[in-house]
């Protein structure tokens, strides 16, 4: 009897150890511990035995079922992981998102634009967007009843106050408060008394740079330029610097770019001339330094602004300004 | 202003063709802006800066042109006239205002005919966009387009006393110009008058009354100076603008006016017969004489970078007509046709433009500025960007102008600052607060059927000033609005609408990312949220505040669904961030960790429960979070069920139980005493 038992014990550890699915376990399963398996068999048998020689061998039968059982637990225990596991996992459901913001592209070209500067070594410099005539025409030597303050319509809070028309007050203000060396961006919201359309905005963005210091010259102004201008438009771009007329800078220039949509040969973007204006420039005028207090033989420096909207829509391909004031997501969201 | 290619040819010689002409004109910084091919002849629509008076007639054009090819531009030259009768005892010119009007001068002639001018003239005055009238008057007009001098003709008879009289207007005083409307002058406009009444407005539009007509016999030229200022003002008053005006205001030549006017009296001879009276009555009492200017060529050089001899510079000069009186340093007496050029910068800006911009070499290399200070306000304005869109939000750039009824649904702020001369009445008051922008975008995309809309805005505001400056306040907001779910669908499972504390946990995680602590929460009252709110604030200063927006705030935005809004003060957050961090020595000990679930009142806020348990818990208690809010049958109505979930832990050693223990019992202690607090089975 006892031999049996222990049979049937190895017999059992061989099969435990490498069944290949659930029906094999199972079938172990019924083969042991089953109403008509082996175990079952031998309590019959034991039952056979007189009374007094069932003790020893029943001990042992019983600590064998108790065996099998928790082998056979555990090893279903261990197979139902693997199954779950096994689980089809449809890797192609779409992936579990959050709710993901982006920054408006105004301000991506205008920080694009602020970098550039900065690596150059501007700081950046800012000033108040209400402000008074003398800091918007007067310091910048725009003369008084002449056609050149009717160039800007401006919008007035009161006499002598109104919403700036450029950031170059803000130059009036850096100078004021420094002495040169003098090198600085000033980005900034300016307002410009026009109705609004596709082409113009009640407000557009600015940035304007600032550089004062002994032996600045146009040169220096047309190498800033273009080095920027590469930097933000691509190595390729060209550009062409004509005469113009600032009240504050003398000489002026008006700065184009080679067409960036046609690379020069014409389109409707750039009216067939193959040309962008983007930039206006020049010498800071020696009565603007005299308004600070700078002395303009000492020293020389230029100027020059940009506005952000315009660049913003030649290289985003935008033709309606008024949708980055609209803030349409479908329209964000591509930026 | 428009060119006739073939006219310029009039004046100088050249072999350009139109195209490149133009090319060559816009690179002088006379921006020709189109070509147009009109029968055998090209017009050009240039378009002009306000400071080059002198380049509004084709002879100044053409001495451009001049400079450019190294010539000199020829002008026509005049056939003597008016060798019959003297014109002197036939008129008088008497100059009041003799400082807006320095010169004025005219000549007459009898007996013309007046009719249609002959059709090349017709032709040449349509081509640059001018309507032909009669002989007479297009004459005038003709050699204003030739050289920049505008000409009035008087009918001579209608001038009554045969007198011109040169004043300002009196107050109040009512004129019908040419074009049959009535004009309400003031006191600072000046008039060309005969013996009773005025005839013109001076350099501005003439007037219906003296206008040559069809029954003009004898017709009286006027060629004047007038104040540009003075005209300038005048034309803006009255918001009229003319040929004559628009070169008037930028400054004719006061030495040109006698050469335009015998153009004119022999055309006009020409064209409409009669004869020229002799003499010419000219009272010029001040004449204006040219100024001279010192040149240093080194100062050229220095200034553009360029590498200019004396003698090249001398050339470019003398060929714009300007004189070299000294040519070892330079005088320069500049022509009276110039008025923008006064000091020696206006020169090299010539010499610049002449020689040609893209001739300056670029300079890449330039001194660096070794020192700036660190720009935490730039810092902060990114920082604020990125954590905030990384949070989910779509930053949105919204108008600074709006309106006073927007701007009062919100806010209970001070007043707006207000426009003087507005485009219309949705946009004359600055914005006193970022919100009414959030709205509308939340409204403009609600109706294109967006449901998720989460914004932010980073931008001024206008408060007007509370000292004696005449300058507002301009403080930076930073403000955002959210609707829709807190996380988007998915087939996970369902999200919920955003709520109130999707919105504080999302501000505190914004504070987490910007360094800023030290800050609290507090009740607040504000009109544009309703009972759902919170303030923020440290010991000093509020920060800002969030919460619900009021339905009838989102109503008159038209607004579907919940509106969660926080704003935040910029500049009152940037002063108190904290830059610069020390290290706090990471814990080398395990944590005890030990929830405790209280039962309180519902009254009992959350923050004051933590608040005393941080208090109680000392120096070993790492951190405290709420982890389940239960309400419900296992505990009685108007109570709730807090569990926190705590964390001991010491920097010197692991800790033993007895002690998290003991402080345990005495939180609870003081929960019980302090809230009546029942421990939670
Ligand atoms: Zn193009």
């Amino acid at each position: 009897m006892e031999k049996k038992i222990q049979n049937f014990k190895d017999s059992f550890n061989k099969e435990i150890v490498d069944f290949s699915s659930w029906n094999t376990l199972e079938g172990i399963r019924i083969r042991y511990l089953g109403r008509k398996g082996r175990i079952a068999d031998l309590f019959k048998q034991l039952s056979a035995l007189p009374p007094e020689k069932r003790r020893a061998p029943g001990k042992s039968l019983n600590e064998l079922k108790d065996y099998i059982q928790s082998r056979i637990s555990q090893e279903s225990n261990r197979f139902a992981v693997k199954k779950e596991k096994k689980l089809p996992l449809d890797t192609s459901l779409s992936g579990i998102r959050q709710h993901t913001g982006k920054i408006h592209p105004l301000t991506k070209i205008e920080d694009e634009i602020k970098d550039i500067f900065k690596r150059m070594g501007f700081a950046v410099a800012t000033g108040p967007e209400v402000e008074t005539e003398y800091y918007n025409f007067d310091a910048l030597n725009f003369p008084k009843d002449h056609p050149a303050r009717d160039m800007q319509d401006t919008y007035y809070i009161s006499d002598g106050v109104l919403l700036r028309t450029h950031t170059s007050p803000v130059q009036i203000r850096v100078m004021e408060s420094q002495s040169p060396p003098v090198r600085v961006i000033i980005p900034g919201r300016v307002y410009r008394n026009e109705a609004i359309s596709a082409r113009s905005y009640c407000l557009f963005h600015q940035v304007e740079g600032l550089y004062v210091d002994k032996g600045v010259t146009f040169g220096n102004l047309k190498g800033t330029l273009e080095a920027f201008a590469q930097a933000l438009f691509g190595e390729g771009v060209r550009l062409r610097f004509r005469p113009s007329y600032f009240p504050f800078t003398e000489p002026s220039a008006e700065v184009d770019i080679s067409c960036i949509l046609c690379q020069g040969r014409g389109c409707r973007v750039c009216k067939r001339t193959g040309w962008l204006e983007i930039l206006g420039a020049g010498m800071v005028d020696p009565a603007v330094f005299l308004a600070v207090g700078y002395d303009p033989e000492a020293i020389s420096g230029f100027a020059f602004g940009l506005g952000v909207d315009r660049i913003a829509m030649l290289k985003l391909g935008i033709d309606d300004i008024r949708l980055f004031f609209g803030n349409d997501l479908r329209f964000l969201e591509q930026f | 202003m428009r060119v006739s290619f073939n006219w310029l040819k009039q004046y100088v010689r050249f072999e350009f063709a139109p195209q490149d002409l133009a090319h060559r004109l816009t690179m002088l910084g006379l921006e020709v802006t189109g070509v147009q091919a009109v029968g055998d002849d090209f017009v050009f629509e240039i378009d002009l800066t306000p400071n080059r008076p002198d380049a509004m007639s084709h002879l100044g054009i053409s001495r451009e042109i001049g400079a450019l090819t190294g010539q000199r531009v020829k002008r026509p030259e005049i056939i003597p006239v008016g060798m019959s009768g003297e014109t002197a005892p036939l008129i008088t010119i008497h100059i009041e205002d003799e400082e807006d009007c320095p010169r004025y001068a005219a000549r007459l002639i009898k007996g013309v005919t007046i009719g249609p001018s002959p059709q090349w003239m017709q032709d040449r005055l349509l081509a640059v966009g001018m309507r032909p009238i009669n002989n007479a008057v297009d004459a005038t007009n003709y050699v204003m387009l030739e050289t920049g001098q505008p000409l009035h003709p008087f009918d001579y008879n209608r001038i009554a006393g045969s007198k011109i009289v040169v004043r300002r207007a009196h107050p109040g005083e009512v004129f019908v110009t040419l074009d049959g409307q009535a004009r309400n002058l003031d006191s600072e406009t000046l008039l060309i008058c005969d013996n009773q009444k005025p005839i013109a407005i001076a350099g501005v539009m003439g007037g219906l009354d003296s206008e040559v007509s069809a029954e003009t016999k004898d017709v009286l030229i006027e060629s004047a100076f007038f104040n540009p200022k003075n005209i300038h003002r005048t034309s803006k008053n009255l918001a009229l603008s003319t040929e004559a005006s628009q070169r008037f205001e930028r400054g004719t030549d006061p030495n040109g006016v006698i050469y335009a006017l015998n153009r004119a009296a022999e055309l006009m001879e020409e064209l409409a017969g009669g004869e020229v009276v002799q003499g010419t009555i000219d009272k010029y009492p001040k004449r204006i004489e040219p100024i001279r200017v010192n040149l240093r060529a080194a100062r050229v050089n220095q200034l553009l970078g360029s590498y200019l001899s004396e003698g090249e510079i001398g050339e470019i000069l003398q060929n714009l007509e300007f004189k070299i009186e000294k040519s070892n340093n330079l005088v320069v007496e500049i022509p009276t046709f110039r008025p923008d050029i006064l000091r020696e910068v206006d020169l090299i800006e010539e010499v610049a433009r002449i020689y040609g911009y893209d001739r300056i070499e670029s300079e890449r290399t330039s001194q660096i500025v070794l020192f700036h200070k660190p720009d935490h306000r730039e810092r902060l304005s990114w920082l604020v960007r990125e954590v905030l869109t990384g949070l989910g939000l779509f930053e949105v750039v919204t108008n600074s102008l709006t309106d006073e009824e927007a701007r009062g649904m919100v806010s209970d702020f001070s007043p707006a600052v207000t426009i003087k001369n507005p485009q219309s009445r949705l946009m004359s008051h600055l914005r006193t607060s970022l919100v009414p922008g959030l709205l509308r975008v939340i409204a403009r995309n609600q109706h294109r059927q967006q449901e998720d809309i989460r914004i932010f805005e980073l931008g001024r505001v206008f408060h007007p000033s509370e000292n004696s400056s005449p300058l507002p306040q301009e403080p930076t907001h930073l403000s955002g609005a959210l609707t829709g779910l807190s996380s988007p669908r998915s087939w996970v499972g369902k999200s919920g609408i955003i709520s109130f504390f999707h919105l504080k946990g999302l501000l505190e995680e914004f504070f987490f990312k910007i360094l800023l602590d030290n800050y609290h929460f507090f009740s607040y009252d504000i009109s544009e949220l309703d009972d759902r709110a919170l303030g923020i604030k440290t010991d000093s200063r509020l920060l800002g505040y969030f919460g619900h927006v009021q339905r009838r705030v989102l109503d008159r935005f038209d607004i579907e669904g919940d509106v969660l809004l926080f704003n935040l003060y910029f500049d009152e957050i940037l002063g108190l961030i904290k830059w610069d961090r020390v290290y706090r020595p990471v814990p080398q000990y395990p944590f005890v960790p030990r929830d405790l679930s209280l039962v309180v009142a519902e009254k009992v806020s959350a923050e004051d429960l933590t608040g005393l348990i941080k208090e109680k818990g000392g120096a070993y208690l790492r951190s405290v979070q709420i982890v389940d809010l239960y309400r419900g049958e296992q505990i009685p109505r108007n109570k709730k069920g807090l569990t926190f979930s705590l964390k001991f832990q010491s920097q010197d050693g692991t800790l033993d139980d007895q002690v998290v223990n003991q402080i345990i019992e005495d939180i609870l202690t003081d929960c019980r005493t302090s809230f009546n607090a029942q421990l939670r089975e």
